[in-house]
């Protein structure tokens, strides 16, 4: 009985609150993700791996210009041995590029912040399947000394002392996650907005058709405007900005509400028209709609926020970390055996190269040290 | 010679960056462990009783999170440690050069 009990019992407050408490660990996760997304693309593609690049090439070009300095014994590229304005250009450019893009990366350390993102993301997330199993420090029943508090609030204190650690390690770097985070909902809501006024200009030109169908005196609306209401609202159920769903409602208002739940395009638009045995299957339908709106609502809650048993934390967590773990490792393997292959076979590659001194492949350096270096 | 060795030197730069070497290893305890507190509830089973009781849920539930959390917190915390060796080599020549300072000061 007492388990039952743990399993369906809400903290004080009840279900509304609980809903609430996961709505915001939800939102803190999303928002940890996003600037971690944010910081990701920074490292990796922007300064790491061009910062890298103008590097290896400047030692590149530095070695050749020793090698070769008038460039006449150059044989992998002659065209570029003969401009030697351009190489002695970038050796002097890209050193300084390379130091730039480095220093950079030191003042604004995107990777030590992704790293702090990534774990407060995922201690967030392991927070709220705790809480919704209720183990642990959330386990409803456990009133020691030192778990005096209420569970829904020990889960929200642990939740903002997460992502409070994480913040407070943004502002000593000089980054603020809450206005990062802020500039890009505001480029990527306002992104959304242009494409979706772009495909709402597009389906408002095209006008609702009327079918009749005269042996049965049946009269069907198609409209496509109603049919993109319904997709709309049910792809982007979750991440709806303020303004799609001002917009939605308004769009809603002008389409009328769907009467078939199998065929959105007839709406109300034209209730009128309809015969008196039309009107009654369209009000059963109706009815039907709500029942499946309701339908709809509750099994929402359960999907999101009930408390979990073993079988649903299973089934919810487990598995799918499971099957995302082991998507990952042989890729993960396989780009690490592929990565030591080829630095291996590379190195004895040059290895060889230089031992068999293969002048039509690799420039012998021998020659030009015994010779006086002209700079 | 020099594309060869730049070449390689970038796949070793991927291999340092991805920190492959060492999430692969811990990767795969992660969901070895994980596997196993599958085989075990499927295997085993539990019995209605057991699925009921609240020690046998905490016990799962905290081994499955600490095995997930595992792998997150050694990516994060090698990520860190990588650029706090880059900044402690800054940091400790500036220590040494206060120490200088302080020194020559009291001589």
């Amino acid at each position: 009985m007492m388990s039952t009990a743990h399993d369906f019992r809400n903290e004080l407050g009840g279900k509304k609150k609980d809903q609430e408490a996961i709505d915001l660990c939800n939102d803190l996760i999303d928002k940890a993700d996003g600037a971690k997304r944010c910081y990701q693309q920074a490292q990796a593609f922007v300064l790491r791996l061009n910062a890298r690049l103008a590097v290896v090439l400047s030692t590149v070009l530095a070695v050749v210009s020793i090698v070769c300095p008038s460039g006449e014994d150059l044989r992998i590229c002659p065209s570029f041995s003969d401009d030697t304005s351009i190489r002695n250009f970038s050796l002097v450019a890209l050193p300084i590029f390379a130091a730039a893009l480095l220093s950079t990366e030191s003042t604004f350390r995107p990777r030590a912040k992704y790293a702090t993102l990534l774990l407060a993301q995922h201690k967030l997330e392991s927070e709220k399947y705790k809480f919704r199993a209720r183990v642990g420090a959330y386990n409803s029943f456990d009133r020691s000394k030192s778990r005096k508090n209420n569970v829904r609030k020990r889960f929200m204190e642990e939740c903002k002392a997460v992502f409070e650690e994480c913040s407070k390690s943004e502002f000593k770097d000089g980054g603020v996650l809450e206005t990062k985070w802020h500039v890009l909902t505001l480029i990527r809501e306002s992104f959304r907005c242009a494409c979706f006024s772009r495909t709402l200009r597009k389906i408002k030109r095209t006008k609702p058709k009327i079918e009749l169908d005269y042996s049965t005196g049946k009269v069907t609306i198609l409209n496509p405007m109603r049919r993109f209401v319904e997709n709309f609202k049910h792809k982007n159920e979750n991440e709806r900005t303020n303004w799609e769903d001002k917009e939605l409602w308004a769009l809603e208002k002008e389409v009328g509400t769907a009467l078939d739940p199998e065929n959105p395009e007839i709406s109300t638009a034209r209730y009128d028209n309809f015969t008196e045995d039309e009107r009654m299957r369209l009000n059963h339908l109706e009815d039907l709609e709500s029942d499946l709106y309701q339908n709809r609502l509750v099994k929402g809650y359960r999907a999101k926020y009930r408390i979990l048993s073993i079988d649903d934390y299973i089934r919810e967590r487990l598995l799918p970390e499971m099957k995302k773990f082991r998507e990952e490792l042989p890729m993960l393997t396989f780009c690490r055996n592929a990565l030591q292959g080829i630095v291996i076979s590379l190195t004895a590659a040059t290895t060889f190269l230089v031992a068999t001194k293969m002048r039509s492949m690799c420039p012998s350096f021998w020659p030009y040290l015994q010779q006086p270096m002209h700079f | 010679m020099p594309i060869v060795l730049a070449i390689s030197a970038a796949a070793d730069a991927f291999l340092v960056f991805f920190q492959l070497e060492s999430v692969t290893p811990v990767l795969h305890v992660a969901y070895s462990e994980l596997r196993s507190i599958n085989i075990l509830l499927e295997t085993t089973g539990l019995t209605t009783l057991e699925t009921r009781l609240l020690l046998k849920k905490t016990m799962f539930v905290q081994h499955t999170e600490a095995a997930i959390l595992s792998y997150y917190k050694h990516m994060a915390n090698a990520t860190l440690r990588l650029e706090r060796s880059n900044q402690d080599e800054d940091a400790l020549e500036d220590q040494r050069r206060k120490l200088e300072k302080s020194f020559s000061k009291r001589l």
